[in-house]
């Protein structure tokens, strides 16, 4: 084994990577396939996805016909950068940004090393990832909107270092636990919901893009440059004073998460980040009273709702999809669209679905069956569901051809219950099954299904729209229903597996 | 296996076998426990005491044999057994945004106990929550969640109690506490059937020992 003497987290890091490099299980050509496995891969992926959202935009552009529509669009990418920030200050907040394992919390961070430079690898390195995540959404976005090319770079590369700079402002703000970063978070958000309920309601202030593409652009781009570099050395100056309690809950809440999404367990993930975000919270204001029997479970869903506005917030969010979509002369999408809206949104309101769904030992001490326990679950986020689908009868009544009322009505239910299904399929999934016989790849051995997991939801999504693709009218809500209320049905009533 | 005479038992285990594969955990188990006693299953990691609880309360499905209560099949999925059971085992998980008062009284509500916040109170008192009556599950101690998932057998009707390992994760007063609270669920004509490695409760607590590593 290599001795390297420990005098700094220089040397510390060179003495771990000749320990591992000891320990080596892998020849250089057998690393080498597997990087060519993902890089194909990531090539192949990358340009179908590409392809497919050219074509998008050739589509939305021959779709977009009117100026309303154009200006909706441009709005929209507008709104797109705002969420990106806002998203990025939310998850800066969540994990830290600055962060450690619990394994280096414990053993280096407790030794008398220079945390300096261990810090500031973290949070440059979170400041790329925000970066690229903010350049990236932000690029699509653009493409789809069917922006020049140049114009696409430049706000690209402006939001993905607004993204950084805000990243190290969240450092920054670390120390005071992150409170300025939640409100910051949480303003833009909240922004950029007006902004776009602005765009539902075709009342938007005119937006333009087409400067961007100018010396204007290039100078915004430009002082975010600097803004960013100046917020990333100011909080590299400061990372090094953070307290050891600052820096592991994120590591803690992040290598949770990866494991979760290893195994492409979607709902672990979501069990995680409750979890995580009612332990944050610590206390409550005890409710008491309320019905008994069956009753006492939904009254239970009435509290949590009453506690947690932001799960309705969420639906209502999703309520401006379907308007956005009439927006942009995306007709045919409405349904689509507005299910899936409904669905991702609506998740945050069934987590008394997940917390039964997950813990038998929990539904036995209830004096019902478990299709009952289950059931009563649904009753409060179902209605929520029921009010969304007819608050947004107008938007996909109006995406119909020649609508009767039956119509608008029973395709806007279908909807509603389309995403109630898909939520009730991801909710129920059971965990990846690493007991049946695995499969091998490149990457390891690997559960069957393991990919199918990660569709989970979606697939029901799919199930219940195509009927009101088919025949946009109440003949293919009915079919939706029947379908989607079959699936709701057996998930309820399908025992876990022990 | 333990037998009394006299009154009819409570909880009836026949000729009880659980295999995993070639593994088998139970081979033949028989057991009868009447109101008002205590049986206490013990013996040696593996010898198939949690596998038998499992069974008996329904987490788990044997591979033959019979569980009966008051002389009618047991069947975890009815509402009556429902009512009658309280388990407390190591799947048993929180709502995570319920605090402690509200998981009982969720509880005490299903089940339409009369004075429901009454009989909450006096059970948050006994089991030594009541101040953490307003704090949510993830800011428990373990041994404060031990405590809160035996509360939730407490707070509610029941006629035969299942517990797996009560003792785990609490100190020295709490196993006093359990023992007396045990003894006191005897008293009232109850039925303890449990799992423990501890010495000292299944001496407090059991009138009949079945040893599985003796099987």
């Amino acid at each position: 084994m290599t001795t390297v003497e420990a005098t700094g987290a220089r040397s510390l890091r060179r003495q771990m990577r000749a320990w591992r490099r000891d320990r080596a299980d892998t020849t250089l050509y057998e690393q080498a396939s597997e990087a060519y496995v993902w890089v194909f891969t990531i090539v192949l992926g990358g340009a179908m996805a590409i392809s497919a959202m050219v074509q998008t935009r050739v589509s939305i552009a021959s779709a977009c016909t009117t100026s309303t529509c154009d200006d909706a669009r441009t709005s929209l990418v507008w709104a797109t950068v705002a969420g990106m920030v806002a998203t990025t200050l939310a998850a800066a907040q969540a994990i830290g940004p600055v962060m450690v394992t619990p394994a280096t919390g414990a053993w280096l961070l407790t030794t008398p090393v220079d945390r300096g430079p261990l810090l500031r690898r973290r949070l440059v390195a979170a400041a790329a990832a925000a970066a690229v995540a903010c350049a990236a959404v932000v690029a699509v976005t653009g493409l789809l909107a069917g922006l020049g090319y140049i114009e696409i770079g430049v706000l690209s590369a402006g939001t993905a270092l607004v993204g950084a700079g805000v990243t190290a402002c969240a450092a920054i703000w670390q120390a005071r636990d992150g409170r300025p970063t939640r409100i910051a978070a949480l303003l833009l958000a909240t922004a950029t919901a007006v902004w776009m309920l602005l765009v539902a309601l075709d009342v938007e202030p005119s937006t333009t893009t087409g400067w961007l593409g100018r010396p204007a652009g290039w100078v915004a781009a430009g002082v975010a440059g600097a803004a960013a570099v100046a917020l990333i050395v100011r909080a590299a100056a400061r990372v090094p004073r953070l307290l050891r309690a600052q820096l592991v809950p994120g590591g803690s809440l992040l290598a949770s998460l990866s494991g979760a999404l290893a195994g492409l367990d979607l709902s672990l993930a979501y069990d995680v980040l409750v979890a995580r975000r009612w332990r944050d919270r610590a206390t409550v204001r005890p409710s008491r009273g309320g019905p008994e029997g069956l009753w006492a479970l939904v009254w239970r869903d009435v509290v949590r709702l009453r506690r947690a506005p932001g799960a309705l917030a969420a639906l209502v969010a999703a309520l401006l999809v379907p308007y956005v979509v009439l927006r942009l002369d995306l007709d045919d999408t409405t349904v689509l669209a507005s299910a899936l809206a409904a669905f991702l949104c609506g998740l945050w309101s069934f987590s008394a679905l997940r917390t039964t769904g997950r813990n038998p030992g929990l539904v036995r001490c209830f004096p019902m069956s478990l299709a009952e326990v289950r059931s009563a679950t649904l009753v409060v986020p179902g209605g929520l569901l029921l009010v969304w689908s007819l608050a947004a009868a107008p938007a996909i009544g109006r995406s119909l051809d020649d609508p009767t009322v039956a119509d608008t009505l029973f395709v806007s239910v279908a909807t509603g219950a389309t995403a109630l299904a898909a939520i009730a399929r991801w909710m129920l999934a059971p965990p990846p099954d690493y007991s049946m016989p695995l499969i091998a790849s490149p990457t390891g051995a690997i559960p069957t299904g393991l990919i199918g997991s990660a569709l989970r939801g979606f697939d029901i999504v799919f199930l219940g729209v195509v009927p009101m693709l088919v025949a946009p009218n109440s003949t293919g809500a009915l079919v939706s229903l029947a379908l989607t209320g079959s699936v709701v049905s057996y998930l309820v009533a399908r025992r876990s597996p022990r | 296996m333990a037998k009394t005479p006299a009154t009819p038992p409570l909880l009836r285990v026949s000729d009880l076998h659980r295999s995993f594969g070639e593994l088998h955990v139970l081979e033949g188990l028989d057991l009868e426990l009447r109101s008002g006693e205590a049986l206490a299953l013990v013996g040696p990691n593996g010898a198939g005491k949690s596998t038998a609880l499992r069974c008996i309360a329904g987490a788990d499905q044997a591979t033959s044999g019979t569980v009966e209560l008051d002389g009618e099949p047991l069947d975890e999925r009815s509402a009556a057994t429902r009512r009658d059971l309280a388990v407390v085992m190591d799947d048993l998980d929180f709502f995570p945004d319920l605090s402690v008062v509200e998981h009982l009284n969720l509880l005490a509500r299903a089940h339409r106990v009369a004075g429901a916040d009454a009989v909450v109170d006096a059970v948050l008192a006994d089991v030594g929550l009541e101040h953490q009556a307003a704090q949510l599950p993830g800011t428990l101690s373990s041994g404060q969640r031990r405590r809160l998932a035996l509360a939730s057998a407490f707070v509610r009707p029941r006629r035969l109690l299942i517990l797996d390992e009560p003792e785990q994760r609490l100190d020295a007063a709490g196993l006093a506490w359990l023992a007396e609270r045990l003894n006191a669920e005897k008293a009232d004509g109850l039925g303890v059937l449990l799992v423990s490695h501890d010495a000292g409760l299944v001496e407090a607590v059991a009138d009949w020992i079945l040893d599985l590593g003796d099987l």
